[in-house]
């Protein structure tokens, strides 16, 4: 678009500067320089930095390096998560959009857990989830003592202890997604389906949820990307073990940052990179095709 | 019909409430839990203590450097969200106001850190270099830079439903694009510099991943190294762990009881506009 001279006149581009600045300085800088480390040896060792094309790549997906349980990890958290969210976060916000006389005080209840710290977080899930743990205890007081489990300790089921305590910390912020989606629903349009006699569930599937589908979409997107992303609440609850059981992309990235294998941890993290747009540009795609239109 | 209605919805309200104890238990059991003995504790049990055991707290504040972890945490978070704030509603101000293409692809190029992960080996590397590792300057940078994104899109959607006129009388007043902004913008933008500046200070004070990678100087460290570190130190003294953890916990969650209308309207508002 062209804008007259007045325009730029009385909004100077110079207030724009600081910000970009910092930011390009501070965040687009590293990230674009990863597009070149992640292709050479750099490590705490060596000093001459030297340019390997793939190497770093073909020993991350080499069957020796072991990391395809890294992968497998990512993908099980971030999807298993994504959907637990939106399936009790949608539950959450239906229920609690009216109706109910103190849903202010149990909106903010169910939202604070993504306030608390990941770190307290993981420490309050290390005890529920111990051997001998409330979580067990309460299955045994119930007659349920053949489910027990060491939850975080079992490599079969750790990844999924872990993912859950995720649901736990995240579900009310999807509810809040979906509650303020739910206040664009035109109020009218319920009194007409009331008149025309349609009963509750109709309502929901006919016009509640099409309204939702925007709402329905971002959770998508924020569920994918922060659980691609995760890294602080496994690397509290159980730093990638039992015997790597948890271990997902951005604890590797650490892992070998902290061994000096700068160029490997790099590519690692461009891998993530990778994951995460093609994520957000899969997510849009499929979405759009099955766009539903209520305006 | 009424009735049952009301009946149902009642029924929905208890439920409700029996699903809160979820989120209400794990913290009911740390803070009963960091009153109790030491042999008390390994009993992981949910019961009130025999005897309330506020001496724990005092030993924790004896042997950790408390007051100086929260004061890092403030100093990083109190800094980031102010330098954040001003950068980014300055920034906002032209972005809406001056449509040009160039600036529209300047908001994209924003618009990527709200989603690109960032890579923490070329960011260390970058500190490094620039001798910003172990600074509370370069910290409160770096997290400013990190929020800068998600806060320019909470302006944008704000500064765009903000009538011209103002700015227009600015002008034919005579005020300099610097005046206009600090005189007559600012004051406007209240409520979305409030809800900018609580989510991003929940977000910073919380945060763990910066300070373990570019903070190596323990003194340096907020209170949630400080925190993490406790799991390892008092391995064998949960009385002392969940001491510290409510500690350190509980100011976050009145930050959160206060502000918890901006925070949850903020953190969905901009997220359902864009």
């Amino acid at each position: 678009m062209r804008v007259s001279k007045l325009t730029k006149r009385m909004f100077p581009q110079y207030l724009l500067l600081p910000a970009l600045l910092l930011y390009f300085v501070l965040f687009l800088i590293p990230n674009l320089a990863s597009f070149y480390y992640a292709f050479t040896n750099w490590n705490a060792v060596g000093s001459v930095v030297k340019f390997i094309g793939f190497d770093n790549f073909r020993e991350i997906f080499s069957s020796a390096s072991g990391n395809g349980g890294v992968f497998r990890n990512t993908a099980v958290f971030a999807i298993y998560t994504t959907v637990l969210k939106i399936i009790i976060g949608l539950l959450l916000a239906l229920l609690l959009n009216e109706g109910i006389r103190t849903k202010n005080i149990l909106r903010a209840i169910f939202f604070m857990p993504i306030t608390i710290s990941v770190v307290l977080t993981g420490i309050m899930f290390s005890e529920i989830y111990s051997p001998d743990g409330i979580l067990n205890g309460l299955l045994k007081l119930v007659g349920l003592s053949s489910w027990t489990h060491a939850w975080i300790a079992e490599p079969q089921i750790a990844i999924w202890s872990v993912a859950t305590v995720e649901v736990w910390r995240a579900s009310g912020f999807a509810m809040a997604i979906f509650l303020a989606a739910l206040q664009m629903v035109p109020k009218e349009i319920y009194e007409a389906t009331e008149i025309d006699g349609a009963g509750s569930f109709q309502k929901l599937f006919y016009v509640t949820l099409p309204y939702l589908y925007q709402a329905i979409v971002l959770n998508t997107l924020f569920g994918m990307i922060s659980g691609l992303k995760v890294f602080d609440l496994i690397y509290v609850i159980s730093n990638g073990g039992p015997v790597r059981s948890t271990e997902v992309l951005n604890v590797t990235v650490l892992n070998e940052f902290s061994k000096g294998a700068y160029g490997y941890s790099t590519a690692m993290g461009l891998i993530l990179f990778l994951f995460v747009t093609l994520a957000y540009f899969g997510v849009n795609y499929v979405f759009k095709k099955f766009e539903v239109d209520v305006s | 019909m009424s009735g049952s209605r009301t009946k149902s919805r009642l029924v929905v309200e208890i439920a409700l409430w029996c699903s809160t104890l979820l989120i209400l238990i794990p913290l009911y059991f740390v803070i009963v839990n960091s009153l109790k003995s030491a042999t008390e504790v390994q009993m992981m049990t949910a019961k009130l203590p025999a005897v309330f055991h506020f001496n724990n707290y005092v030993e924790v504040l004896k042997k950790a450097n408390v007051p100086r972890a929260f004061m890092n945490s403030a100093i990083f978070s109190i800094s980031s969200i102010v330098v954040c704030a001003v950068l980014s509603s300055m920034a906002s101000y032209i972005l809406v106001r001056r449509n040009t293409r160039i600036n529209g692809m300047i908001f994209n190029l924003f618009l990527v850190g709200m989603i690109a992960p960032m890579n923490m080996v070329t960011t260390f590397k970058l500190m490094k270099t620039l001798h910003l590792i172990n600074s509370y300057y370069g910290i409160i940078l770096l997290y400013a830079a990190s929020f800068i994104p998600f806060t320019i899109f909470l302006y944008n959607s704000f500064i765009r439903n903000l009538p011209t006129d103002l700015d227009e009388a600015g002008v034919i007043d005579g005020a300099g694009p610097l005046r206009r902004y600090i005189s007559i913008l600012f004051p406007l933008l209240k409520p979305v510099t409030a809800t900018a500046m609580v989510i991003n200070f929940v977000g910073c004070w919380n945060d763990f991943v910066f300070p373990l990678y570019f903070v190596t100087e323990s003194s340096k460290w907020g209170v949630i190294l400080l925190l993490y570190q406790f799991i390892g130190a008092y391995y064998s003294r949960h009385d002392l762990l969940f001491a510290g953890a409510t500690m350190i916990a509980l100011p976050t969650l009145i930050v959160y009881l206060l502000g918890q209308k901006y925070i949850i309207s903020g953190m969905t508002a901009g997220a359902i506009k864009g």
